[in-house]
């Protein structure tokens, strides 16, 4: 047959394609980086001088956010949920099919969205054609996780089970309703289609991205520290909250415009309330960390894992606090959304998947990771990086905001040039992530073809090593 | 006469009076210059009302656990206080421009308010609700236990233990936590602070 149906493959083929993607979507987000510091970089260079800025935004996050990210997180669903159901992935043929399917849509993406083909809206940018295509993509991925979900042997759901089957079930409502029910005509304009953007835009991220990366989270704590979460009650409040509060909150994205004020009010009021099921989960993960500090200074996946929650913490503080009116004022449209994106997606999400990606692969493959030294240098890297990237892109956010307030139509030019700085020790940063991420590949590509052999007793002898 | 005590009259109550009897209302082109006076209540109100609530629930460390049974109420009714206080308060704060309202308006943002509320607390009501019938809602603790049985092997960490001194590196994420909501809370506020009158936002 075709399409492999042995264990774990379908898991596995979706973390190598995932990070392939990542550094092509990466690779393009730099390069927009470069170009905001050299806009004429291209200019008059045969092909390449189609490359504007506005095709490669998009093409860089389409593919870490459908490439990458998406496609972790499938890989993610076929690892974990099979494990917290007692039972195998439904098909791992259908999986493994799923896996082409999904590496020829991004390709698809990447093609003609460089070719200028945008639909002109957030995250959405891709052709009618292709957003059928996706929605295809996950209804294959869903129906195999659901059907995993009938067939399982545990009957009581772990708080992971939980939040998987919430995006699941949400994920495809946000994506069909908040692509226009996927008509060709786009119905729905101006204003009004702003209001659908966004309902979409903030959604995608609290109902697909947020539930699987903290539901692999409540999954790899136990498994690194040993210790069950603190408190499954706690961890049920906070999945109830977070499917119950994130609904109304993407109107924060249209605050001072030309929207309802009632509307804006509703995503202003539920954005604050945010603040309780990111703290049932910092409040959980503290409680499991308790006695197992020690292990983050050996433990690269543990490392990452803190770290995520940190960035975790601090996106749904920015969040909150830049859906108020006042603040808003200031920094909407500046670079500090771009800094809050990033510590979302790359700081929170990205990181759980590096640390997902560091425990499952070696299980799915059956090696132990080739290189330790690499996975600490992939950690550091990332962690400077990433940190060079949103410091700056917050000061910058502010110091355009305070240019524009200050007089737009004089100081516009000025706030552009102010922003040179920048722009550049954001350059710097996205090429230290990428740097780290080339290394991530790596290892994960020397692992595969030179690991050592990985199996459950290792984890055994690895007590012995640590003294115990 | 039970129906007349019973908590599901007194929404129903409120929500055909809000429908019936709205107040004023009206929509400019302007934006800006409203309080977010009801932000800040709500957020402290939020932190309260969540630490009261874990108290009440005993989701706290065990050796505070006495002391959350304790004040977790008052913490909670101290949230409430703040919230429903702050309200007031928040209301009697000016606007920068009063514009004249209408009920016809006012009507109308009304039953869009509420009936997106309703369609939202009926889907998840539902969803909730189903939870719960179907018999997979387990609050209880014992379900923790199941992924740490699940045939996956732990990492060798799982087994690795803390050595004397390593519980201090917990304070290394707070700590970290601290600084970057000082940064972030500091330079927002050196931006508006600095905001010249008349500033075109």
């Amino acid at each position: 047959m075709m399409f492999s149906n042995v264990e774990g493959s379908a898991s596995r083929n979706f973390f190598y394609t995932a990070v392939i993607w990542m550094a092509i979507g990466m690779s393009f987000g730099l390069f927009a980086a470069v170009l905001l510091i050299f806009p004429d970089l291209v200019k008059n260079i045969p092909v390449l001088e189609y490359f504007t800025f506005g095709r490669v935004r998009p093409v860089h996050t389409n593919l870490v956010l459908f490439g990458w990210l998406s496609g972790a997180y499938f890989a993610t669903l076929f690892y974990m949920v099979p494990r917290v159901c007692g039972t195998k992935l439904w098909s791992e043929r259908l999986g493994n099919f799923t896996v082409v399917f999904y590496n020829l849509l991004m390709t698809a993406y990447g093609v003609t969205l460089l070719l200028g083909m945008n639909a002109g809206r957030e995250y959405a940018e891709s052709t009618w054609v292709l957003k059928l295509l996706t929605v295809v993509m996950f209804a294959l991925v869903f129906f195999n996780v659901l059907m995993t979900f009938a067939n399982r042997k545990e009957k009581e759901l772990y708080v992971t089970a939980w939040y998987m089957l919430g995006a699941i079930v949400t994920a495809p409502v946000i994506y069909v309703i908040g692509n226009q029910f996927l008509l060709p005509t786009n119905p729905i304009t101006g204003v009004n289609d702003a209001v659908v953007n966004w309902f979409y835009g903030h959604n995608i991220l609290g109902y697909w991205f947020t539930p699987i990366g903290v539901g692999a989270v409540y999954y790899l704590l136990p498994k690194l520290t040993g210790n069950p979460i603190w408190s499954h009650k706690l961890s049920m409040i906070g999945f109830w909250m977070l499917m119950f509060v994130y609904g109304p909150t993407g109107a924060h994205h249209l605050v001072n415009g030309p929207v309802p004020y009632w509307l804006q009010t509703v995503a202003i009021a539920f954005s604050v309330c945010l603040i309780i099921p990111v703290w049932t989960v910092l409040t959980n993960f503290y409680g499991t960390m308790n006695g197992r500090w020690g292990a983050v200074k050996e433990s690269v996946p543990l490392k990452f894992t803190v770290t995520a929650m940190v960035f975790y913490f601090i996106t749904c503080f920015q969040g909150p606090m830049q859906s108020l009116r006042s603040v808003s004022s200031i920094i909407h449209f500046t670079n500090w959304v771009v800094g809050h994106a990033h510590l979302a997606v790359l700081g929170t999400f990205s990181f759980i998947m590096f640390a997902t990606i560091y425990y499952a692969l070696p299980r799915l493959i059956n090696r132990e990771i080739w290189s330790a030294k690499l996975m600490d240098w992939h950690y550091w890297l990332s962690l400077i990086g990433f940190t060079l990237f949103f410091v700056s892109l917050t000061i910058g956010g502010l110091v355009q905001g305070s240019d524009w307030a200050a007089n737009q139509s004089a100081n516009f030019i000025a706030s552009v040039i102010n922003q040179r700085p920048f722009n550049i020790a954001r350059a710097f940063g996205g090429a230290m992530i990428l740097g780290a991420q080339v290394l991530f590949i790596y290892n994960i590509f020397k692992t595969a073809t030179a690991g050592r052999v990985f199996s459950g007793e290792s984890a055994e002898a690895g007590s012995i090593v640590a003294g115990v | 006469m039970k129906w007349a005590r019973s908590r599901g009259t007194a929404l129903l109550t409120a929500l055909l009076a809000l429908l019936l009897l709205p107040g004023r209302a009206a929509a400019s082109h302007l934006s800006g210059g409203e309080s977010d006076l009801m932000g800040i209540y709500g957020g402290i109100s939020l932190v309260l009302g969540f630490a009261g609530l874990l108290g009440i629930l005993g989701l706290v460390p065990a050796r505070w656990r006495w002391r959350g049974y304790r004040w977790g109420r008052w913490l909670l009714a101290a949230g409430l206080l703040v919230l429903i206080g702050g309200g007031f308060h928040a209301a009697t704060v000016g606007t920068v421009e009063q514009r004249a309202g209408d009920e016809a308006f006012g009507r109308l943002a009304t039953q869009q308010i509420v009936g997106t509320l309703a369609v939202f607390f009926t889907f998840w009501g539902a969803v909730y609700y189903l939870a719960r019938k179907s018999g997979v809602l387990n609050m209880g603790e014992s379900v923790k236990y199941s992924v740490l049985r699940n045939g996956d092997p732990p990492e060798w960490t799982a087994y690795r233990v803390e050595r004397p001194g390593e519980h201090r590196l917990m304070w290394v994420p707070v700590a970290a936590m601290g600084i970057l909501a000082v940064f972030f809370t500091a330079g927002v506020l050196i931006a508006i602070l600095r905001l010249q009158p008349g500033a075109r936002l």
